[in-house]
C-alpha cells in the first residue's frame, strides 16, 4: 500500500481492510454494517477495533470533531461502528435481532452529528 | 396485592388500577382491529381533540417550518413561525385549486409558491400575489389566505385542534396534567435524533409496548432486562402511576444496583475516555439537577427508578430519564398500520468521548425498536384472528387499560366536554 492509498492515519495500516465496511457515513449506514456482516466479521472487526480504541480516541480527540481530515474521520467513524459491532458481540449475541423482520424497516432520519 | 411493593421499595403504591378507579375487569380487543371502531377514532378522538404536533424547537425563528400528515385525518399541516415569533399550523392546501403549496416537510422561508399555478402565501397565510388576478371573477385576495388551524403552544409543545371550533381549550384539555407537568425542563430539546418506522400494527398496540415494562424480561434480555428488574422486582412492577382525565403517567421501577456489565468492553472503553456528566443531553450538572427535581420525574423520588412515560392523549407519550427526556409519536395509518417516530433529543457536543456515549445510546435505541417489531406485528395477528374477545390486563399495565378506556370513551361520547368528564 502507498501512501497515497491510506484512508487512515498512520499507524492504524491494520485496520484499513476494514474501512469500506465499517466507516460509515451515517448511523443508519453503521446499523447496516453490523446487520448486513457474518459474526466472525463483526466479531474480528470488534477485536482489531477495541485493541487500538485507546489510540484512536487519542488522535481523534487532537483535532476539532467538527473539522477532522478524512483520515481521522474515517478512523472516528470505525469507532463509532464499534458500538454497534459491540450491540452484536455484547449484547444480542448476533448481527441481527433475533426474531426481527428484515429489513427492519428502522430509519435513522437524524442522528447525533458529527457522522450522524 | 399487599406484599407486592414491599418486595422492592418504599413505594406504597400497591393496586394502582383501582386506587386509580379504573375496572380490573379483561379488556375488549375490537378497538385494536375493528375497522369502524377505526373510523369512529378518526372522527370522534384526531378530529376532536387537542393534538400534539411537534414541539416549537423544530420552527426555532421566524421564517422556519414544517409540515406534517395528520393521521389519520387527511389532513397536512403546515407549521410556521411568523416574523413576530408566533406559531401558526394551515392547511397545506392552495385557495385556488386545492393543491398542496408546499412540497418540502421543513424549511426557512417567509413566502411559499404554489407550484402549480404560482399563487403566493406569506407564512401568516396572507395572500401575496395571483398571476393574471384580473382574470378571475370579483376577486377578494383578502379573503383566499390559507386556512388557520386552531393552534396553541403550551410549555414548547405545538397542539392544534381540527374542530370548526374547539368544544374546549388547550387548558381544559390538558386538564390537572397541565400543572403537573408544567414547569418541565426539556434538555437537549432543539437536538433530536429521530428514528422512524411503519408498523403492521394498530397504534395502541404499538403504545402500549412502551407504557409497561412486564414485556422487558422476556422481549429484551440482553439490552434492557438488567436495568429494569432485579431480584427484589423481577418483573419490574410500576413504581407508581396516575390519571389525569384522558392522559397518564407511569414511572418505572429501575435497578439500584445496576452497574456496566464487565463484558460490555465497549462501553467501558467509552466511560474510560473522562467524559463526565450528563452527556446525552450535554445538559450542566444544575441544569440536570433542576431537572430531576421536578415533581414529575421520578415522582416518588426514590432510588430504584428507571424512568417515567407521560402519556399525553392521546397518541405522545413523553418520557423522563436520568439523563434527559423523549417522545414517542404513534401515528395511525390504519386499523393495524402506524407509523412511529421516536425523537430522542441529545445535544451535539465538541467532544469525541460524549459523541461515542451518544453512539452506544442510538445502537442500543434501535436494537431495542427492533426486539419490539415483531412482538407487536404478531400482537396485532393474534388480535385480528377473532381467537379472543378480551385481553387480560395485569396492574402494572395500568397505563394500557387507562389508554382503551379513554379511547372508548371518546369514541362513544357525543361532545368533548363528555369525553372529559
Amino acid at each position: 500500500m502507498t501512501v497515497l492509498d491510506r484512508r487512515l492515519p498512520e499507524g492504524f495500516e491494520e485496520l484499513e481492510r476494514f474501512v469500506d465496511r465499517w466507516a460509515g457515513e451515517s448511523v443508519e449506514a453503521r446499523v447496516a454494517a453490523r446487520e448486513e456482516s457474518a459474526m466472525d466479521d463483526i466479531r474480528e472487526f470488534y477485536d482489531a477495533m477495541l485493541a487500538r480504541a485507546n489510540d484512536a480516541a487519542a488522535l481523534i480527540e487532537s483535532h476539532n470533531l467538527h473539522d477532522l481530515p478524512d483520515p481521522v474521520a474515517n478512523l472516528c467513524k470505525m469507532l463509532l461502528g464499534l458500538a454497534h459491532a459491540a450491540s452484536a458481540v455484547e449484547f444480542i449475541g448476533a448481527p441481527r435481532v433475533r426474531m426481527a423482520p428484515y429489513p427492519t424497516g428502522v430509519r435513522v432520519l437524524r442522528g447525533p452529528q458529527p457522522f450522524g | 396485592m399487599a406484599t407486592k411493593v414491599a418486595d422492592f421499595g418504599d413505594v406504597a403504591n400497591a393496586n394502582l388500577t383501582q386506587r386509580e378507579g379504573l375496572s380490573t375487569a379483561p379488556v375488549p380487543i375490537a378497538p385494536y382491529h375493528c375497522r369502524t371502531f377505526f373510523e369512529q377514532e378518526t372522527k370522534q378522538i384526531f378530529e376532536r381533540a387537542w393534538l400534539l404536533v411537534g414541539r416549537e424547537e423544530e420552527i426555532p425563528e421566524p421564517g422556519s417550518f414544517v409540515v406534517k400528515d395528520i393521521t389519520p385525518t387527511k389532513v397536512n399541516a403546515l407549521i410556521t413561525r411568523t416574523a413576530n415569533g408566533k406559531v401558526q399550523a394551515f392547511h397545506n392546501t392552495c385557495s385556488h385549486r386545492g393543491s398542496q403549496v408546499v412540497y418540502a416537510t421543513e424549511g426557512r422561508q417567509s413566502r411559499f409558491t404554489c407550484p402549480y399555478h404560482a399563487w403566493t402565501y406569506k407564512n401568516d397565510g396572507e395572500l401575496l400575489t395571483v398571476p393574471d388576478e384580473s382574470n378571475f371573477f370579483d376577486f377578494d385576495k383578502k379573503k383566499c389566505g390559507l386556512t388557520k388551524i386552531h393552534t396553541e403552544v403550551w410549555e414548547g409543545w405545538v397542539f392544534i385542534n381540527l374542530q370548526p371550533e374547539p368544544e374546549v381549550t388547550l387548558k381544559e384539555y390538558l386538564g390537572d396534567f397541565a400543572p403537573y407537568f408544567e414547569g418541565f425542563e426539556y434538555l437537549g430539546a432543539n437536538s433530536p435524533v429521530v428514528f422512524e418506522i411503519e408498523l403492521d400494527a394498530n397504534w395502541k398496540v404499538a403504545s402500549d409496548a412502551f407504557i409497561e415494562t412486564y414485556h422487558i424480561s422476556a422481549i429484551h434480555p440482553g439490552t434492557l432486562k438488567d436495568g429494569f428488574t432485579s431480584t427484589h422486582n423481577p418483573y419490574g412492577r410500576l413504581l407508581d402511576a396516575k390519571v389525569f382525565g384522558s392522559h397518564r403517567t407511569v414511572s418505572m421501577y429501575g435497578n439500584p444496583n445496576y452497574q456496566t456489565d464487565p463484558k460490555h468492553r465497549v462501553e467501558a472503553f467509552a466511560a474510560s475516555l473522562g467524559e463526565t456528566g450528563n452527556v446525552i443531553s450535554a445538559a450542566t450538572k444544575a441544569e440536570t439537577a433542576k431537572y430531576l427535581s421536578h415533581r414529575a420525574v421520578n415522582p416518588g423520588k426514590v432510588p430504584p427508578w428507571s424512568m417515567d412515560v407521560n402519556h399525553v392523549f392521546p397518541h405522545v407519550q413523553i418520557d423522563s430519564g436520568p439523563g434527559g427526556f423523549w417522545t414517542h409519536w404513534f401515528w395511525p395509518l390504519s386499523e393495524n398500520r402506524t407509523r412511529y417516530e421516536g425523537r430522542f433529543y441529545m445535544a451535539e457536543t465538541k467532544s469525541f468521548a460524549a459523541r461515542m456515549i451518544q453512539e452506544l445510546y442510538v445502537s442500543r435505541v434501535v436494537t431495542a425498536i427492533c426486539e419490539d417489531i415483531t412482538s407487536m406485528q404478531r400482537t396485532q395477528k393474534g388480535l385480528e384472528s377473532g381467537g379472543k374477545s378480551h385481553m387480560m390486563l395485569q396492574d402494572s399495565e395500568i397505563g394500557i387499560r387507562h389508554h382503551v378506556d379513554q379511547c372508548i370513551k371518546w369514541v362513544e361520547a357525543d361532545t368533548v366536554k363528555e369525553a372529559l368528564s
